[in-house]
């Protein structure tokens, strides 16, 4: 059944990776709305990517 | 130091029974792990528990009573609370009718779904000449002890104490007789004294309840054959 988007799994994982990694608390993330958290986890993941892209870009100068 | 404020939006729906409008706020993503651990035990009666306890806590208009609300009700408040939750679509895998073997997944809008009536259904079955017995909907309590007991098989008496716990009442034209004032024993014995055609007649409040249903067409990309699929109840759109 898939009333719920995500499995138990990937929500600890993803919990934990946001409270470890991002500054969020786990009382910040279980008093959102889970399409809010999604769109969190969206953004973040543009973010990181778009530093990746330009730490790539600042090493690929530097060299 | 104040209370804090709730910051959850609100919405509100008409219940399908009443047509009372109730208002609703989204279930949080703690009340969705609740949701998720009770979906994964595999146990029915642990999910249709966690259901019931999301609703309560999303229902914000007072004196609705989750436990007494019949089990269409709970359907399509659920649907609509997941829908604000989640998002308004999910997608199924349709197994397309024509050869029974074929599956294509299928997005369907959730504020598409409605409770579909049927004509011929009535809450008061003509029982002979003199009674008539008045029925009420199954409330959640039926919904999972029809639904969702440890064993598979629904006993004869598992039917009969279902049956006399939706009797509201009996009636004819000078006097009534509330079920609320019987016995579960003086109960049994009126149902029991049914002959098979009243019988069907109660299987047929059952059968042609109001449901959950989405109606829509899926074509077999194997052999093109266009065809028409209904979805009825709320498991069926979250399989």
């Amino acid at each position: 059944m898939s009333m719920a988007h995500v499995d138990l799994e990937s929500y600890y994982k993803v919990n934990f990776a946001l409270v470890q990694h991002h500054k969020y608390s786990l009382t910040e993330l279980e008093n959102m709305i889970p399409w809010e958290r999604e769109i969190y986890l969206t953004l973040l993941k543009q973010f990181i990517e778009e530093e990746t892209l330009k730490e790539r870009a600042r090493d690929g100068g530097s060299l | 130091m104040p209370l804090p404020k709730i910051s959850t939006p609100t919405y509100e729906l008409e219940l399908p029974s009443t047509n009372k409008k109730i208002k609703y706020r989204p279930f949080l993503v703690k009340e969705e792990k609740v949701l998720i651990i009770a979906m994964e035990s595999e146990d029915t009666k642990q999910i249709t528990n966690a259901v019931k306890t999301v609703i309560k806590n999303c229902i914000l208009t007072r004196g609705v009573k989750v436990e007494e609300l019949s089990t269409f009700d709970i359907e399509y408040l659920f649907l609509n609370i997941r829908g604000k939750s989640v998002g308004e679509e999910v997608e199924v895998l349709v197994t397309c009718p024509d050869d029974g073997v074929t599956q294509v997944p299928v997005v369907i809008p959730l504020d598409e779904i409605k409770v579909e009536r049927s004509e011929k259904h009535s809450r008061d079955i003509k029982l002979d000449e003199n009674l008539t017995l008045r029925m009420k909907y199954p409330c959640m309590e039926e919904f999972v002890k029809s639904n969702f007991s440890l064993s598979e098989d629904v006993s004869l008496q598992d039917t009969f104490e279902i049956v006399s716990a939706c009797i509201e009442q009996v009636y004819n034209e000078e006097e009534s007789w509330s079920a609320k004032d019987c016995t579960k024993k003086e109960l049994a014995d009126f149902l029991e004294q049914l002959s098979s055609k009243q019988f069907k007649q109660i299987e047929g409040f059952f059968e042609t309840m109001p449901k959950l249903a989405h109606t829509f067409k899926v074509k077999n990309p194997n052999t093109g054959v266009e065809s028409s699929v209904v979805l009825e109840g709320l498991s069926a759109f979250f399989v």
